[in-house]
């Protein structure tokens, strides 16, 4: 009876959310009437939709599904990955404004294409196009499959799996193909506030459920003090460090949530805002108004206070208990609010779609424009492009939903490794927006060296060198460090040596231009200049203590986790207190350097466009002779790379 | 006023009444169920606010209510109250149940007035609905 109605609530939620998505869709199309309006939206989004995207994407299913169940399963230590509120946004604080006004000045399209121009070359823009793909494919395809078993489990019919994939896959095909840019925007916005009341709701019901805050806490106090419990360390940050060989070889003691595991989980967390889709976002907003309240009000202050205070508390419900979190909480609800619990579980899946939309739109534009336009077909028309794009926009999405459906395993694999690979393209841009010393030749090797560790050090490397015969001496994530921090280690090396040789000779002639232009654009007024040294103390001191060794003295400041809840002096697990503490100071940290610093504040400089260099034009657009066998070899050496790695994953 | 900015006043309004127009419809269906009126209350105050919000929304973009607006809310409200006197008058409905859908259906359209009072004033307010005057006023003309 109860699993009847909420069906019902959730088919007709569905239906009126379906029509709205569609109606933007058609409503984009009237408006895209080329290439540049239909990928970028004629760069006219207005920013604060761009502001509440970004923070939707940021946050996703990835965390509004991902985090509540690995909470309740490894306990308080992975919750400090929840100052990735703070953090991530940080990230866009550095980036967003800079890269918005280059692309604004020079008129680039895409990530890629800014940071070939920059630093001359092709390469870079085939490592950003393959990173799109991999947040296309593998981190949209691991969403997607969470949310259809919820869906799933809460109609009632987990046979229906299978269509719940193929049905939201074909939805978010269409809206993309019909509308575009535009229609992500616009529906994005729709999607993250579906996504914040899903997430805040069901913090307000659990708070409902279970009498209070009080009975909660008592109920944590009660199970930091079970002797099988303590022993998993669920209740405490795991040490600064452990050096152990890696999951799958020799496992951490206790917990993995060291702070050493915390600090590179929130570097990987930090790729984000400086991945290709994000950047695809910043890039059709039609000027930089709401970066910097984007950044403090919207991502890390509502969305930052809904990660720290309501999925924190989702997973908590779930410390000590078998089955899925969220599934079993919106079905406790179901039995007396079926409709409540129909609008959660419609939150979430907007909170898939927002990424799945963008990633894919992202990574299909990528693909033609940055390695398909200039490897294999350069006369190729506009409208030729848009097609491709099109095309490949269902084949992406097709991939991801039949990785959910029949390789779970390589899908897992390649969703671990999409966010730490976005991570190595920082060193491109610190190199492309504050420092110049950066040279092409760094750039370049440092993201191989880096994705090559990246990928040594996580489970899609791991197992498919083990399957090659090659038995790696480490698992996953050794001496509990991320693979993101395994990368960015191994890429910053090569960059600075790399760049020291290099020097004067690893930039594009138009790299001096933005250059110059970015030294006037970006610099503040004098008094924010003098506080400089006191706004970047400020970062270090929050990294150190919010997710860095300084975490450690979470665990107890506020009390011992094992020593009952009259000893828990605000009446909160100590690390949960000291996680929302340091929130509270990094809302202020992002709005200082968004602001104060003028990191993110709206410039009042006039952006002039560049004039375009005239290149002669491609008389024969059909595909040359040279480029069709080059395109036929890369299609059979990416055929044999499938067919491995789905032989590798089984 | 720009097509970009009457297409960005849409998202306003359609994000708007997803949260409040959710949020209000759970509350009021929470409230039924649960034969607690202070619980309907809160889904009352949502759709006041979600009203209010589209109101702010206007103001912002400076721009009025469309015609297809318009045409939805009425086509909502009638279906909604058509909902209730039936289901008033074949299963019938509890005190409390009954009490929130008055209170809903006379707070819009007290809301209603009140918007059209300040928006227009009171003589302009009663023009907008005295059809007969304006067409003999039009054929006067």
């Amino acid at each position: 009876m109860i699993q009847t109605d909420l069906s019902t609530w959730l088919f007709l939620l569905l239906f009126i959310y379906a029509v709205m998505v569609l109606y933007w869709a058609r409503t984009s199309s009237q408006y895209n009437h080329n290439n540049f309006e239909f990928f970028l939206a004629g760069k006219s989004l207005a920013p604060w939709i761009t502001a509440i995207g970004v923070s939707g994407v940021s946050i996703s299913g990835w965390i509004a599904l991902g985090f509540p169940q690995v909470i309740a399963q490894q306990g308080f230590g992975f919750s400090v990955l929840a100052l990735s509120a703070i953090a991530v946004p940080l990230t866009g604080v550095l980036f967003h404004k800079p890269i918005w006004a280059i692309a604004k000045r020079h008129g680039y399209t895409s990530q890629g294409e800014m940071l070939n121009a920059y630093f001359g070359g092709k390469s870079l823009g085939v490592i950003s196009a393959g990173i799109a793909s991999l947040f296309a494919v593998g981190f949209s395809g691991i969403q997607l499959r969470s949310i259809s078993h919820l869906l799933a489990e809460l109609s009632g019919s987990p046979e229906a799996y299978p269509l719940i994939v193929w049905g939201i896959a074909l939805f978010v095909a269409t809206y993309l193909i019909i509308g575009g840019m535009r229609a992500v925007g616009y529906i994005s916005v729709l999607q993250t506030v579906l996504m914040g009341l899903a997430i805040g709701g069901l913090g307000l019901f659990i708070l409902i459920f279970n009498g209070g805050f009080v009975p909660i806490s008592e109920r944590l106090a009660q199970l930091a003090q079970s002797p099988d419990l303590a022993s998993r360390g669920l209740f405490e940050v795991a040490g600064v460090i452990q050096f152990s060989a890696g999951l799958g070889v020799e496992a951490p003691i206790a917990s993995q949530w060291t702070a050493a595991m915390i600090f590179s989980s929130v570097l990987a967390l930090m790729g984000l805002q400086t991945s290709p889709m994000i950047t695809q976002l910043v890039l059709s907003t039609r000027n930089s108004k709401c970066f910097a309240a984007g950044q403090t009000w919207v991502s890390a202050g509502f969305f930052g206070a809904l990660i720290v205070g309501a999925i924190v508390l989702i997973g908590s419900i779930g410390i000590g208990k078998d089955g899925n979190t969220l599934a079993t909480i919106l079905m406790d609800i179901s039995g007396s609010s079926p409709w409540f619990s129909a609008i959660f579980a419609l939150g979430f899946l907007a909170a898939v779609q927002i990424i799945m939309g963008l990633s894919v739109l992202t990574a299909a534009y990528a693909i033609v424009k940055d390695v398909y336009t200039p490897y294999f077909h350069k006369g190729i028309t506009s409208k030729d492009q848009l097609l491709y794009a099109r095309v490949t926009m269902g084949l992406l999405i097709m991939v991801g939903a039949l990785l959910s459906l029949i390789g779970p395993f390589a899908l897992s694999a390649l969703s671990s490794i999409a966010l730490p690979a976005a991570f190595q393209l920082w060193p491109a841009l610190l190199g492309l927006c504050w420092f110049k010393f950066i040279t092409r030749q760094a750039v370049f090797a440092g993201a191989v060296v880096g994705l090559v560790a990246v990928f040594v050090t996580d489970i899609a490397g791991i197992n498919v060198l083990k399957f090659m015969g090659l038995q790696l001496p480490w698992g996953r994530w050794p001496w509990t460090i991320h693979s993101a921090g395994w990368g960015m280690f191994f890429n910053l090396l090569a960059v600075f040596v790399i760049s020291a040789i290099t020097q004067g000779r690893g930039h594009a002639n138009i790299a001096v231009d933005i250059q110059a232009f970015l030294r006037l654009y970006m610099t503040p007024k004098s008094r924010s200049r003098a506080l400089k040294p006191a706004a970047w103390s400020a970062v270090f001191a929050w990294f150190f203590l919010a997710v860095g060794p300084g975490v450690v003295i979470g665990n107890s400041i506020f009390g011992s986790p094992s020593a009952g809840f009259d000893a828990w002096t605000v009446g909160l697990p100590s690390i949960w207190a000291w996680i929302i503490l340091f929130w509270l100071f990094g809302v202020f940290l992002v709005w200082f350097l968004s602001y104060k610093m003028e990191l993110a504040a709206a410039s009042s400089m006039q952006i002039t466009p560049v004039e375009p260099v005239r290149t002669i034009r491609i008389r024969d657009t059909k595909i040359q002779k040279e480029e069709l066998i080059r395109l036929v070899w890369t299609i059979s050496g990416l055929a044999a790379v499938i067919t491995l790695t789905t032989w590798v994953f089984g | 006023m720009s097509p970009t900015a009457k297409i960005e006043r849409e998202v306003v309004v359609f994000s708007n009444w997803t949260i409040f127009g959710l949020v209000g419809l759970g509350f009021l269906l929470e409230g039924s169920t649960s034969d607690s009126f202070l619980v309907g209350t809160i889904g009352i105050l949502a759709i006041i606010a979600g009203f209010s919000g589209h109101l702010i929304a206007n103001h912002v973009f400076e721009q009025t209510f469309s015609k297809g607006e318009i045409a939805l809310g009425l086509a909502v409200f009638a279906l909604a109250t058509l909902a209730f006197i039936l289901t008033w008058l074949i299963a019938g409905l509890s005190q409390t149940t009954f009490l929130i859908g008055v209170a809903t259906f006379f707070v819009t359209v007290v809301g209603l007035f009140v918007y059209l009072i300040t928006r227009y004033g009171v003589g302009g307010a009663f023009r907008k609905f005295d059809v007969t005057s304006s067409a003999i006023s039009g054929s006067r003309k």
